[in-house]
């Protein structure tokens, strides 16, 4: 990515104390701090009680791609008057893989990752790890779900049986 | 770290409802015996997305039963959309009136109903909606005949298979006064007009205009799209489209031959001549063509017009259609091409036969050519000698055709002779 020496630098402290500098461009890609930085715009430090180094890093690596992907949209525009759209539709497809993969974590991870965008305020990183654990819950049945994200069953087996009394158009008698 | 603990349960309910949000509500609830912490997480989720193919079912009842059910044990909260698809003999709308009650925003609504069905009036007066798609299928058009419509809030309706009578449209903007942007498709259309002060955006998907004239008046209307055959076109009638910015027409040829003296409104295209941005997509249809050339002559000059996309199959002989726009949009900074040929020129050749893939169609052209059968080298008709644009602007253009095709670079060299001042050329192969 390029980068002029001339560009804000803050840095992003974690809550295990890591120091993360990053351009201002990318720690406005999380809103939270967008608005901390227009509230105050010499703000150059900035604590993350809430987030820890390994899931900051992770969320800072997306920034980082989106934010490049996003210049080099512009730059091809600026260069091209337009953008040739076989060009933008392979860069998409593209990010999507990237996206994709990056999505390749553990369940644990997952969670932290939707915390983490959640409370930072990453709309496009919220709506994929969101989308990620929907699509780990559709179509499985309960015992699968409790598996997946390894969610231990605190109902009796007599709480259970009455939820779904309770709720017979829930599920099919079968179940 | 035990990575094998239940991290998901330590998220925030808000959090869980956004992710069984994404969900249809048959998941959502179904998480309600995973454990205490998921109990009742299912019954604040704001959307509820309730589709009868998902279900392991075909059994009507239970379905209804499952909406009933969710729509009664959901909590009060305010609901954002609810989204209801199936084919079903016959639906049970019951729902509506306990969903109306939970406010909701957006309502979509996409049936296809095989027996014969008194659409409910119920949704038509939900105060809370700003959003209302119905897609609406049965055989033959669907009628809906609701005795008033108040739905104070809408801004957005979408309706699909529907038949529209006059009475049924006057209900729709009388009772929707709020109502912005409306999109019509695949409905027919029994009505003389469209009128509206606050419709911004307006689209007719491959509706059936039946009547001989239909008028389209909208003070407010930013953007209007239609698709249609290239002979109903000729029954729409655009007024007051002083605010029109965004056009998009797409064409299709009808089978039979299109007698252009009989058509009503000799020009559509007078009605966008205040537009910034134009899509017009032909099939082709020759006898038309010289049609299109006058109207365009006929509308005077596109003050306004940016850019302009134009697809049409054998652009080649259409050419001239190009060329007469650029005569009549002084400040065209960008200029979109599609052509399309071989498909339609082999066609011609072979008779209609559809069925040959698109490669196979490649070869066959191969084989004409080295016969000489095919004698169109039709570029050389392009040029027009006695055409001057007096374009200034115009610094990119975008063409797309068929691989291998060399007639998009033709196209430049044409267009570059008349044209200075383009700067970007596009050429895009598929």
């Amino acid at each position: 990515m390029a980068r002029s020496s001339t560009e804000n630098m803050i840095t992003l402290m974690s809550s295990d104390g890591e120091e993360f500098m990053v351009t201002e461009k990318v720690a406005r890609e999380c809103t939270t701090i967008r608005n901390m930085l227009e509230d105050d715009c010499v703000i150059t430090n900035i604590p993350l009680p809430n987030v820890t180094s390994d899931i900051l890093s992770m969320v800072i690596e997306y920034c980082m791609e989106h934010v490049a992907a996003a210049e080099k949209a512009a730059a091809e525009t600026a260069e091209k008057g337009s953008s040739s759209a076989p060009a933008a539709a392979k860069a998409n497809k593209d990010l999507e893989e990237w996206d994709k993969a990056f999505m390749n974590v553990d369940v644990y991870t997952l969670c932290d990752l939707i915390l983490a965008a959640n409370y930072l305020n990453v709309s496009g990183l919220l709506d994929l790890t969101i989308q990620t654990a929907a699509n780990l819950i559709k179509g499985k049945s309960p015992e699968q779900i409790r598996k997946t994200f390894h969610i231990q069953n605190d109902l009796s087996l007599e709480e259970e049986e009455k939820i779904r009394s309770q709720t017979p158009w829930a599920f099919e008698k079968s179940e | 770290m035990n990575r094998r603990i239940d991290r998901i349960s330590t998220l925030s309910d808000d959090v869980l409802m956004h992710i069984l949000s994404f969900l249809r509500t048959r998941d959502a609830v179904r998480t309600c015996i995973l454990s205490k912490r998921w109990r009742n997480i299912w019954a604040s989720v704001s959307v509820l997305n309730f589709d009868f193919h998902y279900f392991n079912t075909d059994d009507v009842q239970k379905f209804d039963q499952f909406v009933i059910g969710a729509l009664k044990n959901r909590g009060s909260s305010d609901l954002n959309t609810l989204i209801y698809r199936g084919t079903f003999s016959k639906p049970s709308m019951r729902w509506i009136p306990s969903a109306a009650r939970l406010m909701p925003l957006a309502i979509i609504i996409d049936i296809t109903v095989l027996d014969k069905y008194r659409f409910p009036d119920s949704v038509f007066s939900c105060a809370s909606l700003e959003n209302l798609e119905l897609c609406y299928f049965t055989y033959g058009r669907s009628v809906i005949r609701p005795k008033s419509i108040d739905l104070p809030s809408l801004k957005t309706l979408k309706l699909g298979y529907i038949k529209l009578e006059e009475n049924l449209v006057q209900k729709i903007f009388l009772g929707c006064p709020a109502l912005e942007n409306l999109k019509l498709y695949e409905c027919e259309l029994y009505i003389t007009e469209i009128s509206s002060n606050v419709l911004k955006d307006l689209a007719l998907d491959d509706c059936w205009l039946c009547r001989l004239r239909v008028q389209i008046s909208c003070r407010g209307l930013v953007s209007l799209f239609i698709r249609t055959s290239i002979e109903t076109i000729r029954t729409i009638v655009l007024e007051n489209t002083d605010s029109l910015e965004n056009a998009c027409i797409s064409l299709y040829g009808c089978d039979q031959k299109v007698n252009v003296d009989n058509v009503l409104n000799s020009n559509f295209l007078s009605g966008l001549s205040n537009t910034k941005n134009l899509e017009l997509y032909f099939c082709h249809l020759p006898e038309c063509k010289e049609q299109w050339v006058k109207d365009i002559s006929n509308c005077g000059i596109f003050n306004n017009l940016r850019i302009l996309k134009i697809g049409a199959w054998n652009m080649v002989n259409d050419f001239s259609l190009v060329a007469c726009f650029l005569e009549h949009s002084p400040l065209l900074e960008q200029l979109t091409l599609r052509i399309d040929r071989w498909r339609d020129i082999i066609q011609e050749m072979l008779g209609q036969d559809a069925s040959l893939e698109f490669e196979q169609l490649l070869r066959v052209k191969e084989v004409c050519d080295k016969k000489n059968r095919l004698k169109r080298d039709v570029i050389q008709e392009m040029p027009r000698q006695d055409v001057s644009f007096q374009i200034d602007y115009l610094d990119t253009v975008n063409i797309s055709c068929r691989k291998k095709d060399r007639l998009g670079s033709k196209m430049v060299s044409v267009l570059g002779q008349h044209v200075k001042t383009i700067r970007n050329i596009n050429i895009r192969e598929y």
